[in-house]
């Protein structure tokens, strides 16, 4: 006889027990330490910190260590911390244009004031293995940089150039003083105003953003992008307490910044003009910020009129879609017992199966009882 | 109130205080239109009652425009209190307040005046706290949800045309305003889901 | 390193509390209403009871007795789980018995034993929107509420009864609460939907990624949705439990061998265990 097995408990501290196992590995390697990961995985503690929208790089280390490297769950970690943080208010607006950038390209001028500095980036690697990398640090010199990107550079934003002339659009001022919305404060509403959908790009997935972004590429809301700026650096933060009444400040962080120039358009009251869209987020992320501001601008295609129902401009779609943590949670809730509802599917299942053969039978002895009449008739 | 010192009016446990306060409140309108205990070791604070304090501790903060009658409105230590405990905004628009106060139920009408919520977001709505003198159980009839069967409940001192009034608030469901009598330390709730009838 | 915090009873933070409590307030006035919540990132992941568990910790004091069950057991592992997070978090006495419990937080199940004033039920539900899956849009369901017009829902029950003779929808089957709103009973089956009609105890839903909270207040009127002519069935699979030999409760197929032989035992475990200690082991 079947007995229910009791034993749940068990079995969770079981497999909390070898997970601790797998996550060490084998323990004659030595273990990794937080100032390894958080030095030498910069690019992973970027896409935590910007997606767990949290700035915070030891703990992105500690999250990534104890997730063995599944970023998702790091940043999942670092968005449940966050969650229990007292909040003190809201920081002074930053200015981008302050940045103290270590690298900036544009793609629509061959120079520029403040001038275009590749700073450190994969764009022109070989992507060929590198066999030095496998040997031991203290075996191998240490890169030394000589005079370049010694001192960051502070420059205006290029798309200022555009707007002087008028040949882009304004960039919008955004937020009311004294109304900053907040997605995590309050329940994302639709249609949400674009400082809510740019702050759940800001925390959305890299690779869900990468594929909107692409397919406007390939002509599902084609928006003929040029990439007007990308700028990385670090800005300074302030904070005005109540009780001071003055600014203090807080620190820097490192933000990677892309402003897109896009298809222009015009109308009877307007000249014809570029039109933007906008990525911003922590750390160093091309990929991120740049697939942002697609997706930005896609999104935008419904205030601009050029609406086509294409996903990346489909706003409900996007924005309830984009987000890892929640995304990850209820498909992988799939793995969670369900055998009540399938249960009762499996009780319906077999009443429509039965009913379904009753009608057959039923249906097959009337043909056969019409067709023997018709065989009688014409006899 | 001379004499309390309303910067340590304020409850002494206040996670557990505004737990008891919030399970009040809420078995108040699961069981609507029947008196329960509202626990409260608040001093009063101005014309404000300890247990609308305490409901006000326990729902409002910075989030939540606060609306005061005109005969709480005057009391300069109340609005001291509101500011220095739970930072909630007074208004002057009470279309604006998630919370509105009264030191008696004559001062409700009319019901209309508040938020009333909107077709798709109903819960958009004021709550009224109410001060009264005593609860009684004769004056109307309720049904509806949270009553197995229909229950009398009164006010006093009893707002005149309360009855229309309840009725004009139910005839808008799902928008309408939902009211929190405090007397003493008991509260009652009406939600806007009850329909009345006079005895 | 920064320190970590300490967390607060319950783990949400008081600020948060206010928040969910101000929501519960407002669910309860208007019955069926989905009242949004600005829901926090939890501990588990979403999809795993993080709206139930929302709900739980803004209600929770000390003097609650809490019990958790999953398809109707306390010992499925996400049971245990949440159980264990609130005995650690708030220190809460933790029961398996229902009449005992002040808290009962459920994912899939209705307890079979009665439930009474003196208890809350909270349903963790995945997607509170009952027309979601007939139309995706928020901006679209919203309006559908705000003018009570349910077509489309009806149109689909219909659809149901042309193609197969019966409406097809074995859980999460609608319902109408207090004439006003249809309501999603979160995916318990068909079988407990009469239980919700008419509760002494208040019923609350927490939808943590959806960020939604409801309620059904105690003694409230609940319909499945019907037609005159196929009203509403409760649905069992007829047998009895090989455990405790209950014919009323529902009960879970359990696949014995290799060859397809099957049993069949009570899915709500309390209530199995109640009963064996009654009548004594089945030989």
């Amino acid at each position: 006889m079947y007995v229910a097995v009791k034993g749940g408990e068990q079995a969770i501290d079981n497999a909390h027990l070898l997970l601790a196992r797998d996550r060490r590995g084998d323990p004659a390697v030595p273990e990794l330490s937080i100032d390894q990961i958080r030095e030498q995985m910069t690019l992973a503690i970027a896409r935590v910190m910007a997606e767990g929208s949290l700035y915070e790089p030891d703990l992105a280390a500690l999250a990534i260590k104890q997730a063995r490297g599944d970023l998702i769950e790091a940043i999942f970690l670092l968005r449940a911390y966050r969650t229990t943080l007292p909040r003190f208010g809201d920081c002074v607006p930053m200015d981008t244009a302050d940045m103290s950038i270590r690298r900036r390209v544009s793609a629509v001028f061959k120079d520029l004031p403040g001038g275009q500095i590749l700073g450190p980036t994969f764009d022109y690697t070989h992507r060929l293995l590198d066999p030095d990398l496998a040997i031991a640090d203290d075996e191998r010199p240490c890169p030394i940089v000589a005079s370049v990107g010694a001192e960051p550079v502070v420059a205006p934003h290029i798309l200022q150039i555009l707007d002087r002339e008028g040949l882009v659009e304004a960039p919008q001022s955004g937020v009311d003083a004294g109304v900053e919305e907040d997605l995590t404060r309050t329940p994302l509403e639709f249609p949400a105003c674009r400082e809510l959908r740019l702050q759940a790009l800001a925390r959305g997935d890299e690779g869900f953003l990468l594929a909107l972004g692409y397919s406007t590429q390939r002509g599902y809301g084609r928006t003929h992008p040029f990439a007007g700026e990308i700028r990385i650096g670090e800005v300074e933060l302030s904070f005005v307490p109540a009780e001071l009444g003055f600014e203090v400040p807080l620190g820097a962080v490192t933000i990677t910044e892309c402003e897109m120039v896009n298809q222009f358009r015009g109308s009877e009251t307007q000249a014809p003009q570029f039109t933007r869209g906008y990525g911003c987020v922590f750390g160093q992320s091309e990929r991120k910020a740049m697939s942002m501001a697609l997706v930005d601008r896609a999104l935008r295609a419904n205030d601009l009129g050029e609406a086509s129902g294409v996903p990346a401009q489909d706003e409900e779609f996007v924005l309830s879609h984009c987000d890892n943590v929640q995304a990850t949670g209820f498909v992988e809730h799939l793995k969670l017992p369900h055998y009540v509802d399938f249960q009762a599917e499996l009780a319906l299942l077999r009443q429509l199966r039965d009913d379904w053969s009753e009608k057959r039978i039923a249906k097959a002895d009337a043909d056969r009882s019409a067709k023997e009449q018709q065989e009688e008739a014409a006899e | 109130m001379e004499g309390v010192d309303q910067l340590s009016n304020s409850f002494l446990k206040p996670v557990g205080d505004s737990h008891e306060v919030f399970r009040a409140a809420m078995n108040a309108l699961a069981y609507p239109a029947q008196p329960r205990v509202l626990p409260s070791d608040l001093s009063p604070c101005g014309p404000m009652a300890p247990g609308s304090l305490a409901l006000l501790l326990t729902l409002a903060d910075h989030d939540t425009p606060v609306w005061l009658a005109s005969s709480l409105a005057t009391s300069e230590s109340l609005r001291k209190f509101i500011a220095f405990h739970c930072g909630a905004p007074v208004v002057d628009d009470p279309t604006l307040a998630a919370f509105a106060f009264f030191s008696s139920p004559l001062e409700l009408a009319p019901l209309a005046r508040f938020a009333q919520g909107d077709p798709d977001y109903p819960d958009r709505s004021t709550t009224l706290i109410v001060q009264v003198e005593a609860f009684d159980d004769c004056a109307w009839r309720f049904s509806g949800p949270g009553l197995s069967s229909p229950r009398s409940f009164g006010v006093s001192p009893a707002p005149k045309g309360f009855a229309d009034m309840w009725t004009a608030n139910h005839a808008g469901f799902p928008l309408g305003v939902d009211l929190l009598f405090v007397c003493g330390k008991e509260i009652a709730a009406l939600p806007r889901s009850l329909r009345i009838s006079e005895i | 390193m920064s320190d970590l915090p300490e967390y607060n009873f319950a783990y949400l933070d008081e600020q948060t509390k206010r928040m969910i409590r101000r929501a519960i307030l407002k669910a309860i006035a208007i019955p069926g209403y989905q009242t949004p919540f600005a829901s926090r990132e939890m501990p588990m992941p979403y999809g795993w009871g993080t709206g139930g568990v929302q709900v739980t910790a803004a209600i929770l004091g000390t003097d609650d007795v809490l019990k958790v069950i999953d398809q109707g057991s306390d010992d499925t592992t996400n049971a245990v789980s949440i159980r264990k997070f609130f005995a650690r978090t708030a220190g809460v006495r933790t029961t398996t018995r229902t009449p005992e419990a002040t808290i009962i937080q459920t994912r899939h199940r209705i307890p079979e034993t009665a439930l009474g004033e003196h208890q809350v039920i909270v349903y963790q539900v995945p997607i509170p929107e009952p027309l979601r899956f007939l139309e995706p849009r928020e901006t679209e369901t919203r309006r559908m509420h705000a003018l009570e017009d349910y077509g489309v829902m009806h149109v689909k029950l219909y659809e149901d009864i042309a193609q197969h003779g019966h409406i097809a929808t074995a859980y999460a089957y609608p319902v109408k609460v207090d004439e006003r709103y249809v309501m999603d009973p979160s995916p318990t089956p068909k079988f407990d939907n009469p239980k919700m009609n008419q509760c002494p105890a208040l019923q609350l839903f927490g939808a943590g990624r959806e960020k939604r909270i409801y309620a059904i207040p105690p003694y409230t009127r609940v319909v499945s949705l019907d037609f005159e002519d196929h009203p509403f069935e409760r649905t069992r699979i007829s047998g009895a439990c090989s455990l405790c030999n209950s014919t009323k409760a529902f009960l879970d197929e359990v696949i014995t061998d290799d060859q397809g032989g099957r049993a069949f035992m009570c899915s709500d475990t309390d209530y199995c265990e109640q009963a064996r200690s009654r009548i004594g082991p089945l030989s």
